[in-house]
């Protein structure tokens, strides 16, 4: 039987280069898995899905072109168009369920609250093994790094 | 109850150009019709010939608010409402309203007046609009900080361009015409250079335009001041970016897209068939399909037996200004002998730069062309 490599989906948002979830993503699936960067561009609902969001696509473009200079091993890219977060993320994963993980990265200036209303939602709305990151910055994963 | 109103914009390229003149020229058209016309908002901007204009107009007296310790005025929204009148002359679309009024923003006072059924005629300079923000702040260099929605201009029932060459309205600013005398040599030596006019007239064309046929581009270019400054931009670039469906594809469809941006081109993506279609590159050929409908480009695939010539064909029918490639790989000795891919393109398409992106360190190699 073919071995499957594993895969696994770290998903953003346009204004972040999640550099410490592609380390974990690359760790989870080993050298020979396939890391793909899933930013997710929200469209606010006052706009159409096809809205023009010149600035936020540029910034998401930057962000994936930095993260693929910096990765190693199979990389690739998705640019996806939704009405939120969790919800880019879940629509990914119906058009490639070939997912192992879905690993995200707790930005800086994610408030609270939104982060964990994220998290809810993506827990619900997906089966795929999720994996949070917390870089050196965040007060928990730093006092655990003693 | 009266059917929502129609929203019928005069857009400018810049100040000055007569937008509030021709509203107020159609208000008067309208009145002497015999419908009911008011004035919501007006802002002369001490021009003498606006003023004239909007003379025997009734104006729905404007709202006055304290804003720490200064009286500023505004637009009476339910002045104006309470007046109820068949159409209402609002300028400015983008401003900003005085803190402590209902709305934010004067477009979100006009969506009302529109739900109560009164047509508005409204005014609005390009470069307020959000999407082509960071593009007039790349040509000219000055940044907007008024902006609204490129959905309020979408979804208006008319739009029409106000234009005057640059010339006429540098003749204009010079005769004291949109500012006082003492700010006009200012005024022409930052904002109102010939580079920066044709520039945002441009932009001005194109968005009210929207796909304007490209021949009639070329046969109208717009008109330029002679002398020493740069010349505005050209008004037909066009990338092309070439690629397989292979993995770091998508990369080269991000750069093309934000060199496109930058040089405010339309972007088309053309993708090499495989051979023999393996699962992967028809993955690969998908998801670039996908990212040029996310970018708002053009996507066509062409066969591989057809090559460079079909690329070359396409490129110069659609008016392309520049390619973009990924860089060829180190040839064996086979490869040697024959032409790369790129090379072939070039050599059928005259004056079109090539922009060629280099892998990553460690991507996998493809087949090569």
């Amino acid at each position: 039987m073919k071995h499957r490599r594993g895969r696994a989906l770290v998903a953003t948002d346009h204004k972040s280069c999640p550099t410490a979830a592609l380390k974990v993503a690359r760790s989870v699936v080993g050298h020979d898995g396939e890391v793909v960067l899933a930013s997710i561009v929200v469209v606010p609902v006052t706009q159409p899905l096809d809205a023009q969001l010149s600035r936020t696509l540029e910034q998401a473009c930057e962000n994936l072109d930095k993260s693929e200079m910096a990765v190693t091993g199979a990389f690739d890219t998705r640019l996806v168009r939704s009405r939120g977060f969790a919800r880019g993320v879940s629509e990914t994963l119906d058009a490639e369920p070939d997912f192992d993980f879905v690993v995200i990265q707790q930005e800086k200036d994610h408030r609270q609250e939104d982060a964990a209303a994220h998290l809810a939602q993506l827990l619900e709305g997906t089966e795929t093994t999720l994996v949070v990151v917390r870089p050196p910055w965040h007060p928990k994963a730093a006092s655990a790094q003693g | 109850m009266r059917a929502r109103g129609d929203l019928k914009v005069f857009v400018g390229m810049a100040a000055g150009v007569g937008k509030t003149y021709d509203m107020l020229g159609e208000g008067r058209e309208r009145a002497r019709a015999g419908e009911d016309v008011v004035i919501g908002w007006l802002d002369t901007h001490g021009r003498a010939e606006t003023a004239a204009q909007a003379d025997g107009l009734e104006v729905v007296p404007s709202l006055e608010l304290d804003y720490r310790g200064i009286t500023l005025r505004d637009m009476s929204l339910d002045g104006v409402l309470a007046r109820a009148p068949d159409v209402a002359l609002v300028d400015e679309l983008a401003h900003t309203n005085v803190e402590g009024m209902r709305n934010q923003k004067r477009y979100q006072d006009v969506e009302e007046l529109l739900d109560a059924g009164i047509d508005v005629l409204s005014t609005l300079n390009v470069q307020h609009l959000e999407s082509l923000n960071d593009q007039v702040f790349e040509l000219t260099g000055v940044r907007v900080r008024e902006t609204i929605p490129d959905q309020v201009l979408l979804d208006a029932d008319e739009v029409v361009l106000v234009d005057l060459t640059p010339e006429a309205l540098q003749a204009r600013l010079r005769a004291g015409k949109i500012y006082p005398l003492e700010r006009v040599d200012t005024a022409l030596l930052n904002f109102f250079t010939s580079g920066n006019l044709g520039a945002l007239r441009e932009v001005a064309l194109r968005e009210v335009a929207g796909a304007v046929d490209e021949g009639l581009q070329r046969a109208a270019p717009p008109v330029i001041e002679r002398g020493a400054e740069a010349p505005p931009r050209s008004l037909a670039e066009r990338v092309m970016v070439i690629t397989r469906p292979e993995v770091g594809s998508q990369r080269l469809v991000r750069r093309g897209w934000r060199t496109a941006r930058r040089l405010g081109a339309d972007l088309d993506v053309v993708c090499l068939e495989a051979s023999r279609l393996a699962p992967e590159a028809e993955v690969q050929a998908e998801q670039l399909r996908a990212l040029a409908v996310t970018l708002g480009a053009h996507f066509a695939v062409v066969g591989r037996g057809e090559g460079a010539a079909e690329i070359a064909r396409m490129a110069e029918e659609r008016g392309v200004t520049r390619l973009v490639m990924r860089a060829p790989r180190p040839a064996g000795l086979l490869g040697r002998l024959r032409k790369d891919f790129a090379s072939e393109v070039l050599e059928r398409l005259e004056g079109v730069d090539l922009i060629l992106l280099a892998d990553r360190p460690d991507e996998p190699k493809g087949s090569g062309e």
